[in-house]
C-alpha cells in the first residue's frame, strides 16, 4: 500500500479559514467527557476492588492509572465535622493499614504488598463514599435552619397515665428504654416498678428545667445510637418519642428495626409520634422543607409495626393534646 | 515439512483476529500443512478447535513455526518468548492504554501490559507480519528486525451483497426523513464502541449539522459495545442532546445486513484516533459510499486519494466537510470512483496467500522478509 494526497474536496486538511473548534463546540465536546467515569468515588472504589480480587504482577497494578485526579479523596470530604465520623473512623482504618502496607512493603513482599494497596485504596475510597452518604441523609438541618424553624418537641405527658398499661408486669430484670422528653412518662412507669433507662440527647439538665425530677438512669445519647448497640432481647420495653419525628424514612425504619431486635419476648414498642398537622403548623415553611424527616401518620406506623413482626398494633388517639401513640407487643 | 501453529489468547467467531486466525489456519492445512490454534481461555463456540497454550509442549515436534496473533495482553506472550521454536508475530495494533484511562482502568492497565510484552517479543520474532505500514512502524520501534506488511485475510472481495429485505427498511426510513424536509443525510459510523474510535464527536458533529443545515440528519452506529462504560456514556450523551430519534445503535447483525447499511447511508463518517487497518474504510469504498474520516493511524494508506481526510475534526469541521462533499454531486461521484479504482491495489484478495508464504517462508528456513 501507498499512501496518496487525500483529497481536498470540501473543506479539506490545512484549510486556512479553520479557526479550531468555537467556544459552544468545546462545550458539546465537554459534556461528553464528563460522562467519564473516571475520578468517581464508584469508579475508584470498584477498580479498588477489583485490585483486590485480581492482583496481577508489574508496577501497573499496584496503584490506580495515574489519570486519576490527586484531590479524589478530599472531593469526598463532608464540610460538617459531626458528618464526618463515620468517615473517619473508616480513613483511620485505612491510615493503619497503610502503615501495614508500607511495613510489608519494606519487607519486600511484592504480592501481599499489592494486595494490601489495594485493600487500603478500596477502604479509602469506601470511607470517602460513606463520607458523602452522610452528607446527603442530613444535609442541611444545622447549616441553614434558625432554632425557630426546628419548632418545639411534642408533649407526650397526655400518655403518662395509661402508659404502664402497655407494658407487662415488671420483672426486675430487663429495663424499659424510653425517649426524649418523656420524663414524666418516665416516671409513671417507674412508679409502675418498672425498671427505667431514659435516653436524652440534650442531658439531664434538659428534665430538670422542664420541672422533672431525674430519677433513675439517664443515658446521654440519641435513641438511634443507643438501639442499635442494644444487646438483642436485653429490653423489655421500648417508648420511641421524639426523634421518631425527625428522622429520615430510613433511620426510622432502622429505628424500628433495632427496637424490635432489642425487646425481649412478649416486649412492648411504643411510638409516640406528633400530629402531623400539627407538626407543620408549628413550623416554618424552611423546617417543613429542609428537616430530614417529618412525623409519620400513625396508620403508617401501624403498617410499619405489622410488617416488621408486631401481630397486632393499637392506634391510641389522644384525648388531649396532640401526640399519637401506637402500641404493640412481639409474641412472648 | 513441520507444522505452523497459531496461539491467541481467546479465539472468537465473528471478530477480526479469530477469523483472520481461522482462515490462516484453513488455509495452512489446504496447503498441506499441518496447523493447529492454542489458545489461553477457551471461547465455548469454538473450544472444539483449539487446545490450551501448555498443551503445544506435548505437541511440539523439531522445526514447527509458531505463529502469535498479537492484539492484547496474555500470559501466552511470556510463555511464548522463553520457548525455543521459530516464531512470527502477527501484530493486530495495540490501542494505547491512554484512551483507555479515563473508561476503564483494568483494559488501561491490560494493555500498559500489552505495549510491554510487545516490547518482549518483537526482538525475539523471527518475522513481524504487519497489517498496515501504520503498525509496522510499531514492530519496529518495539525491536522487530524482519518485518513485512500484508493486509487482513478476511475483507470481502467484491464486498458481500446487501441483506434485501434489510436494505428495503433502511431506504424506507430515510426516504421518510426525508418528507419531513430538508436533505436529512444518513450518517453512518462503524466501529466497536471504544473510546478510540470517538463515535461521541460524530455524534457532536450530528448534533452540528442538526442545529444548522440538515435537521433531519440520521447517525446509524455499527458496532459491539466492547467497552461498556464508554457505550453507555455515549447512549446518556445521545438522551443528552436529545438525539435518541436521530441516533440508531446497532450490533450483532450478519454481513449482509451491515453491507445493506453501508448501501442505504450518504456518508461513512469515521474519526477514530487510532485504526490499525480500518476495514470500514474498504467496505465502504467497496460499497460506493463516501468516506470523510480523520487523518489518523492508518488510514491514509488504506483510502489514498479516496477520502476527504480532515486533520482536525471539530464538529463545525466534520459537518463542513460533509455538506461539502454530499451539496457537489460530481465531487462526491468522483471520490467513490477513486475508492472503487483503489480497491485492488491494496492486495486484499492475495493477502492470505502472502500470509502462507510469509509463514511457510519461515518454517523453510527461507531469507526474512523485509
Amino acid at each position: 500500500m501507498t499512501a496518496e494526497e487525500p483529497t481536498v474536496d470540501g473543506p479539506g486538511p490545512g484549510d486556512p479559514t479553520d479557526d479550531g473548534p468555537a467556544a459552544d463546540e468545546v462545550a458539546l465536546l465537554a459534556a461528553f467527557d464528563r460522562l467519564s467515569p473516571q475520578g468517581s468515588l464508584r469508579w475508584a472504589l470498584t477498580d479498588s476492588l477489583r485490585r483486590l480480587e485480581e492482583p496481577t504482577a508489574g508496577p501497573a497494578a499496584t496503584a490506580p492509572w495515574r489519570g486519576l485526579p490527586a484531590d479524589l479523596w478530599e472531593r469526598g470530604r463532608a464540610a460538617k465535622a459531626g458528618q464526618r465520623m463515620m468517615g473517619d473512623v473508616v480513613d483511620r482504618l485505612a491510615e493503619l493499614m497503610d502503615e501495614n502496607a508500607r511495613a510489608v512493603l519494606e519487607a519486600g513482599d511484592r504480592e501481599l504488598r499489592d494486595r494490601l494497596v489495594a485493600a487500603w485504596d478500596a477502604v479509602r475510597f469506601l470511607a470517602a463514599r460513606v463520607d458523602r452518604l452522610e452528607r446527603r441523609v442530613d444535609p442541611v438541618v444545622d447549616l441553614l435552619l434558625d432554632p425557630g424553624d426546628l419548632g418545639a418537641s411534642a408533649d407526650s405527658s397526655a400518655w403518662t397515665e395509661a402508659a404502664p398499661s402497655w407494658f407487662a408486669a415488671p420483672d426486675g430484670g430487663r429495663p424499659v428504654l424510653v425517649g426524649e422528653s418523656c420524663a414524666a412518662l418516665a416516671g409513671a412507669l417507674r412508679g409502675a416498678g418498672h425498671r427505667v433507662t431514659a435516653v436524652e440527647p440534650r442531658g439531664i439538665d434538659a428534665w430538670r428545667s422542664a420541672g422533672a425530677a431525674p430519677e433513675g438512669e439517664v443515658v446521654l445519647g440519641d435513641l438511634t445510637g443507643v438501639l442499635a448497640s442494644a444487646a438483642p432481647a436485653s429490653l423489655a420495653g421500648v417508648v420511641l418519642a421524639g426523634a421518631v419525628d425527625r428522622l429520615g424514612l430510613g433511620a426510622q425504619l432502622s429505628l424500628v428495626h433495632d427496637a424490635l431486635a432489642a425487646l425481649a419476648p412478649g416486649g412492648t414498642v411504643a411510638v409516640l409520634t406528633a400530629d402531623r398537622a400539627t407538626w407543620e403548623a408549628g413550623r416554618t415553611p424552611a423546617g417543613r422543607d429542609l428537616l430530614p424527616g417529618h412525623p409519620l401518620h400513625p396508620e403508617t406506623w401501624v403498617l410499619l409495626l405489622r410488617r416488621s413482626g408486631i401481630p397486632d398494633p393499637a392506634w391510641h388517639r389522644p384525648s388531649s393534646g396532640d401526640v399519637h401513640a401506637v402500641v404493640g407487643s412481639v409474641p412472648a | 515439512m513441520s507444522g505452523v501453529h497459531q496461539f491467541v489468547p481467546m479465539l472468537h467467531r465473528h471478530d477480526a483476529v479469530g477469523e483472520h486466525t481461522r482462515s490462516l489456519r484453513d488455509r495452512l492445512v489446504a496447503s498441506g500443512v499441518e496447523s493447529r490454534i492454542y489458545t489461553e481461555l477457551p471461547d465455548p463456540r469454538t473450544s472444539a478447535e483449539t487446545r490450551h497454550f501448555r498443551q503445544y509442549a506435548d505437541d511440539a515436534r523439531p522445526g514447527d513455526v509458531l505463529v502469535y496473533q498479537f492484539a492484547t495482553e496474555s500470559a501466552i506472550a511470556a510463555w511464548l518468548a522463553a520457548r525455543a521454536e521459530r516464531l512470527v508475530v502477527n501484530y493486530h495494533s495495540i490501542t494505547p492504554p491512554r484512551f483507555f484511562a479515563p473508561w476503564n482502568n483494568g483494559i488501561a492497565q491490560l494493555q500498559v501490559a500489552a505495549l510491554g510484552e510487545l516490547g518482549l517479543l518483537a526482538p525475539r520474532a523471527d518475522l513481524g507480519i504487519a497489517v498496515s505500514h501504520f503498525d509496522e512502524a510499531e514492530l519496529s520501534g518495539a525491536g522487530c528486525t524482519a518485518t513485512t506488511v500484508i493486509p487482513v485475510a478476511n475483507v470481502d472481495t467484491p464486498p458481500t451483497a446487501p441483506d434485501p429485505t434489510a436494505l428495503a427498511r433502511l431506504e424506507e426510513a430515510a426516504g421518510r426523513r426525508r418528507t419531513a424536509g430538508g436533505p436529512a443525510r444518513s450518517w453512518l459510523s462503524v466501529g466497536r464502541l471504544a473510546p478510540n474510535k470517538c463515535h461521541h464527536e460524530t455524534v457532536a458533529a450530528l448534533f452540528v449539522a442538526r442545529m444548522t443545515v440538515d435537521p433531519g440528519a440520521h447517525l446509524t452506529i455499527v458496532g459491539a459495545p466492547s467497552e461498556p462504560a464508554y457505550a453507555g456514556a455515549l447512549h446518556r450523551y445521545v438522551a443528552t442532546l436529545g438525539l435518541e430519534d436521530a441516533v440508531e445503535f446497532v450490533t450483532g447483525i450478519d454481513e449482509a445486513q451491515l453491507a445493506a447499511h453501508f448501501r442505504a447511508a450518504d456518508v461513512l463518517v469515521m474519526l477514530s484516533e487510532h485504526e490499525g487497518f480500518g476495514v470500514p474504510l474498504v467496505e465502504a469504498m467497496g460499497h460506493r459510499l463516501p468516506v470523510v474520516a480523520f487523518d489518523a493511524g492508518a488510514v491514509r494508506e488504506v483510502v489514498g486519494d479516496a477520502a476527504v481526510l480532515l486533520d482536525r475534526k471539530h464538529p463545525r469541521r466534520v459537518v463542513g466537510a460533509v455538506t461539502g462533499l454530499l451539496d457537489d454531486p460530481a465531487a462526491r461521484d468522483r471520490l467513490v470512483e477513486r475508492g472503487v479504482a483503489r480497491l485492488p491495489g491494496l492486495g486484499l484478495a492475495e493477502a492470505g496467500e502472502r500470509l502462507v508464504a510469509a509463514v511457510r517462508g519461515v518454517a523453510e528456513g527461507a531469507p526474512r522478509a523485509g
